[in-house]
């Protein structure tokens, strides 16, 4: 029996291996926009909940990176970090998390400890797909309750997100039914920008 | 006067009818948000393209608040390279259509004409205030048959 019991492990192994993992992990990148603040988040604040900030996201499935995922989010001052030690899927469970914050002027670990809820976890493309893990396109929205280390306040994360780990170039043309010639010039106004709006960044939140 | 009003009314609404059929929701005058590029065709990667793209993004429909009443206004913000594009308000999903390109930081810093598809954004993941923007373009930056596919989300900034 005991040749077994060193048997098993050998055998365990062997058998991951035809079964295969990822060669690379699958890491996602996009943009998208931080939306619903709730009243939480800045109590004297009567317009938090209106506040938009664009921001770039990176999406790590655990499906697909040894059952970590991560979600990043990059603000004009600095990088939001969501960790969840499992795969994450589309649900109304709120995932325990932890999360950190590096910034321009401030850099902590989240405490109380986020939790993660995925809204939509959905593949653009291939189109009805359904495995998030190695999707190539994908769009997700996700909400992080205790954000801004401030407990009951709720942010949303929303974005589209291409595959850059498997991204390759489009071949054998774009298989568009293209339209002949070169388009037509075009009667269109200047470029003006005829206001001044920054992106609202406020990643760190509320001085504390 | 009055008169004037409604026609004006009716146009507007004609002219963001087109997009909100493809994005399925009503317009404000400024929207936030961002986007990826993919689908590169091997002919951008001469030119120094990789095979993806991402950054922030901002959308203005036409014919909202004090935007142009014929066009739609988007600008994307990648780290080296900024570029905006003027949509036809009358641009429908499935169609190309010629729309202006302008960028900054490329290779092609004047204006020129792009065709345009918009298409159809999948269904049921939208909240209010949403718009998610899909097209192909071709011809990009201004180099024949490097086509790209973007696609974008974005929120309604009050």
């Amino acid at each position: 029996m005991k040749k077994f019991n060193s048997l098993f492990p050998a055998l365990t192994f062997v058998l991951a291996g035809a079964v295969g993992t990822p060669l690379l992990a699958d890491v996602f990148v996009g943009g998208g926009f931080r939306s619903d603040l709730t009243y939480y988040c800045d109590p004297s604040d009567p317009a938090i909940s209106t506040y938009v900030a664009a921001v770039r996201l990176g999406y790590r499935p655990g499906q697909s990176n040894g059952g970590t995922s991560t979600l990043t989010v990059n603000f004009i001052d600095g990088t939001q970090q969501i960790v969840v030690y499992q795969d994450v899927e589309e649900s109304r469970f709120r995932y325990p998390a932890f999360g950190g914050w590096v910034g321009f002027w401030s850099s902590y670990n989240n405490i109380p400890r986020p939790r993660l809820r995925a809204v939509h976890l959905r593949v653009i493309e291939p189109a009805g797909g359904s495995d998030i893990g190695t999707a190539d396109q994908i769009f997700v929205r996700f909400q992080v309750s205790n954000y801004w280390r401030t407990r009951g306040c709720t942010a949303t994360f929303a974005g589209v997100l291409v595959n850059s780990t498997t991204a390759a170039y489009a071949t054998g043309g774009s298989g568009l039914d293209r339209p002949t010639g070169a388009p037509a010039a075009t009667d269109a106004p200047d470029f003006v920008i005829d206001e001044v709006r920054d992106f609202e960044g406020r990643g760190a939140g509320p001085e504390m | 006067m009055l008169q004037f009003k409604r026609y004006l009314s009716r146009l507007l609404g004609a002219c963001s009818l087109s997009l909100i059929a493809a994005t399925g929701v009503a317009a404000q005058s400024h929207y936030q948000g961002g986007h990826t590029i993919s689908e590169f065709t091997p002919t951008c990667g001469d030119y120094g393209w990789g095979t993806y793209e991402w950054g922030v993004s901002r959308f203005r429909p036409a014919g909202a608040g004090s935007n142009p009443v014929d066009w739609h206004q988007i600008s994307f913000h990648q780290g080296r390279f900024s570029w905006h594009l003027l949509v036809p308000a009358a641009a429908q999903a499935g169609e190309w259509v010629n729309a202006r390109f302008f960028a900054i930081g490329s290779r092609h810093n004047d204006q020129s004409t792009i065709w345009v598809r918009l298409i159809d954004p999948p269904s049921g993941i939208l909240w209010s205030n949403e718009i998610m923007l899909r097209m192909n373009l071709l011809s990009f930056e201004g180099i024949p048959n490097c086509d790209i596919t973007v696609n974008a989300v974005y929120r309604a900034t009050p």
